[in-house]
């Protein structure tokens, strides 16, 4: 008989310290002493410069009185706000753009437009059950819907349910361009054994179809392929997708986070702090930011880790004070990267792995318990893999990711390293 | 399973037929991983004390600017010029949006004052004011539409505290749960007398300073008594009493007359004076235990002394912020708790050292080594604060 190892003090001491922070995160929350500045023109806030659309600018107009604007003028001041959400990395806009919609949110009969602005939002917030209904709602009433089928394929890739997901894809195909079809497809594929296969077809499509298709098309056909390159250990294929998406949108939050991530695994820190110096309102780039930093060499660099660091915890405490549980990815990563705290980073992985299993997720579960030196979450994570065949250099354990990269990078992992 | 037309997706051939409306989804398929911002909140904070509501509101400028256009000059930045500008626009949003209202009458509106705070999300307008409220307070409601109409996920975080009325409670309000209602656990004037008094025991009982000197005067008071060992145990356990008493009371009256002094600033000494002072009476006493110098002279010790302990008792009760009405209340409350705390000390001391005197463990252990180690903590203390550092756990 066995019985389980005492639990080590340091552990104990964790919890404590967590206990401190929660403490310390409500002080934060309450306090900040107000202050009047000096001169009229000191700048306090940065918004947007100008209103895009005709309709953003009416919005502004009668920001305060929505009644009766009508349906047309409420689903496309809805689609603008959620654009701006994106563009602005703030999700205020979501709301604002579900308080566009009013009634036709909740109505019984609302129309596809209002359906799909709503999957889209409740997308944006996790509520990804929520999110499935409306768009079976969308479905039957337009069952031709692209987009509903392209976001219901992507709610079910980020679920993990992948069958169901390439159901979703082939309707995507039947209705939309060779790019967008493809690039869906291997969203999928590359996830369940088929990395190799989904990168070479969309690095072929891309090399000689990409002058005929939307530029936002491309960013995330780019995108798509540099990650699948990445996990196949492709260094220079990843990179150059990379640059390609961001040579055409060099400001696009996902495609940079992501590139970041491929800068960090290479330890090319200075680039990423370079990269991203300008994009401190994203969480999840400042987030980068802060690692950057806190590997980079000067004192200055660790400095600025400090600050950032303050800072996010700052927002995260703001996000907990409402009640939210929105990012535990990222609050996941903060506690095993900045934060040094395995254990706290394990558990917050471990909950965010039973909301979503993208790439990111997996990566993050894998290390935490790799860095709490929990061979069963291991393990099981690793099972995980094996089940869905999912290919990731980062399955293979190594204090040097440089070393990890070298080994992975014969074009032939088929099988990822499993035997361990 | 995968041989079906799903591969043939990847194998497809270059069709190029762009469908419409399936751009911004692109995006948004995408979305997913790009915010770990929260959303808008607004922080309203309303403290209720003598007889005065000072509420403060934070709202986000990125809030404020949608409602109101706070960059006027478009540049892509608000100013702190262009925030004062709309001052009056801001009030007359706010006005209709918040209502507040204590025992159910509404708050009166004041002039808000302006300045800006900020949060680790960005900046913040702050908007403070200050409203007459009657005495007692009973009830606090507060209504938050603030951002509602143009935004479903805003939300108001509310802070409500009310020291005298032994409130402090934080909800979140949301568009369909706008008003929430805060119950006094006790109103103020009925119960403040005992509010002193739970202060002044719960004063003494957790200030380690007043305690150990208590304590170590005590320690060998049932040692040094009797002289002829002639006496039966009731007059022994007599004379014990008798000593402990003097001694209780000779304190009590010292710090009664500076408490009351300092009360009501007819004497005001540096509070790092008095703190040192305290610590260095606790070292002292405690070192009269290994090295007797005071012999009988226990209760003038706890005078002098005590006149010491008098003022730091003061500043305690100065934090409670009295109205000069409710001061001679308060400090006779307080005093009164103060006595009451000591007397429970003394009735769990005195029998439990009574008993154990003849033992060879009280007269080396709890006496020699209690004292010595008291007279350590007392004399960390006392660097501590004649220096303005900090190196002790507590």
């Amino acid at each position: 008989m066995t019985f389980p190892p005492p639990i080590p003090l340091r552990r104990v001491w964790c919890h404590l310290l967590g206990l401190f922070l929660c403490v310390r995160f409500a002080g934060i929350v309450v306090g900040g002493v107000p202050y009047r500045p000096v001169g009229d023109d000191v700048v306090l806030e940065r918004v947007r410069s100008r209103p895009t659309t005709i309709a953003e600018r009416e919005l502004r107009a009668n920001a305060v009185n929505l009644q009766g604007i009508g349906l047309k003028k409420s689903v496309e001041l809805a689609r603008s706000m959620v654009l701006l959400a994106r563009a602005e990395s703030d999700p205020r806009f979501l709301g604002r753009a579900e308080s566009v919609l009013g009634p036709w949110w909740s109505a019984t009969n609302a129309p596809g437009d209002v359906l799909l602005l709503r999957a889209t939002i409740e997308q944006s917030r996790h509520d990804f059950n929520g999110c499935l209904t409306t768009l079976n709602r969308l479905l039957r009433i337009e069952p031709r819907s692209s987009a509903g089928w392209l976001t219901k394929a992507t709610v079910l890739t980020v679920l993990g349910e992948y069958s169901e997901a390439r159901r979703a894809c082939i309707q995507v195909a039947r209705l939309t361009d060779a790019l967008t079809a493809l690039t869906a497809a291997a969203s999928i594929t590359s996830m369940t054994g088929g990395a190799v296969q989904s990168f070479e077809a969309l690095d072929r499509q891309l090399s000689y179809g990409a002058s005929t298709t939307n530029e936002q098309t491309l960013v995330w056909a780019h995108t798509v392929c540099a990650e699948i390159a990445e996990r196949l250990g492709r260094v220079f294929d990843a990179e150059s997708h990379f640059r390609q998406a961001l040579s055409i949108a060099p400001a696009d939050p996902y495609t940079l986070g992501a590139f970041s991530d491929f800068l960090l695994s290479q330890n090319r820190f200075g680039e990423v702090v370079e990269l991203l110096k300008g994009f401190t309102r994203n969480d999840g780039l400042l987030l980068r930011l802060a690692e950057a930093c806190k590997a980079g060499r000067t004192v200055q660099d660790r400095n600025e880790s400090t600050k950032w660091t303050d800072i996010l915890a700052g927002r995260i405490a703001l996000s907990r004070a409402r009640g939210s549980q929105l990012h535990l990815r990222e609050e996941s990563r903060f506690e095993l990267h900045l934060r040094d705290d395995a254990n706290t980073a394990l558990r917050l992985a471990l909950a965010n792995w039973g909301c979503q299993r993208e790439v990111a997720d997996f990566r993050l579960l894998l290390e935490s318990a790799r860095a709490a030196g929990d061979t069963d979450q291991e393990a099981l994570a690793l099972e995980w893999a094996r089940t869905n065949r999912f290919e990731d250099v980062h399955l293979i354990e190594s204090k040097h990711p440089g070393d990890a990269k070298f080994n992975a990078s014969v074009p032939s992992l088929k099988v990822p390293s499993i035997s361990r | 399973m995968r041989t079906n037309r799903f591969d043939s997706i990847l194998h497809a051939p270059v069709v190029s037929q762009t469908v419409l409306g399936l751009l911004i989804l692109l995006w948004f398929s995408m979305l997913e991983t790009v915010f770990a911002h929260q959303s808008s909140d607004g922080f309203l904070a309303i403290t209720v004390s003598n007889q005065v509501a000072t509420v403060r509101l934070d709202l986000a400028l990125r809030d404020l600017d949608a409602v109101l256009w706070l960059d006027a000059n478009d540049g892509g930045n608000i100013t702190w010029g262009e925030l004062k500008s709309q001052r009056s626009a801001i009030k007359s949003y706010v006005t209709p949006r918040l209502n507040l209202a204590i025992n159910g009458s509404e708050l009166p509106a004041s002039e808000p004052n302006l300045a800006v705070v900020d949060h680790a999300d960005g900046t913040y307008a702050v908007l403070e004011w200050n409203a007459a409220v009657p005495d007692p307070v009973h009830e606090i409601t507060v209504n938050y539409q603030l951002f509602f109409e143009i935004d479903r996920d805003h939300r108001g975080l509310i802070k409500v505290s009310s020291p005298e009325g032994g409130l402090s409670q934080s909800v979140i309000l949301a568009p369909d749960h706008s008003t929430e209602t805060f119950h006094c656990r006790r109103a103020h004037h009925i119960t403040g007398f005992q509010y002193f008094i739970k202060e002044g025991i719960h004063h003494i009982w957790t200030g380690y300073d007043h305690l150990l000197f208590l304590i170590s005067l005590l320690l060998p008071s049932v040692l040094c008594l009797p002289r002829g060992r002639v006496q039966g145990d009731s007059h022994r356990f007599r004379g014990v009493v008798a000593v402990v008493l003097r001694v209780v009371s000779a304190f009590t009256l010292a710090h009664s007359i500076t408490l009351a002094l300092a009360a009501f600033e007819w004497v005001r000494l540096p509070s790092r004076m008095v703190e040192s002072v305290i610590a260095a009476s606790v070292v002292i006493v405690a070192v009269n235990n290994l090295v007797p110098v005071f012999n009988d002279r226990g209760p003038t010790v706890a005078f002098v002394f005590g006149l010491v302990h008098g003022f730091g008792f003061a500043a305690v009760l100065g934090d409670l912020e009295l109205k000069s009405a409710e001061l001679l209340r308060g400090l006779i409350g307080f005093n009164l708790g103060v006595e009451i705390g000591q007397v429970v000390i003394v009735l769990l001391f005195l029998p439990v050292a009574y008993w154990c005197r003849e033992f060879w463990i009280y007269r080396r252990v709890a006496v020699q080594m209690g004292s010595a180690v008291i007279s350590l903590l007392a004399g960390g203390w006392l660097v501590e604060r004649a220096f303005e550092i900090r190196f002790m756990p507590f």
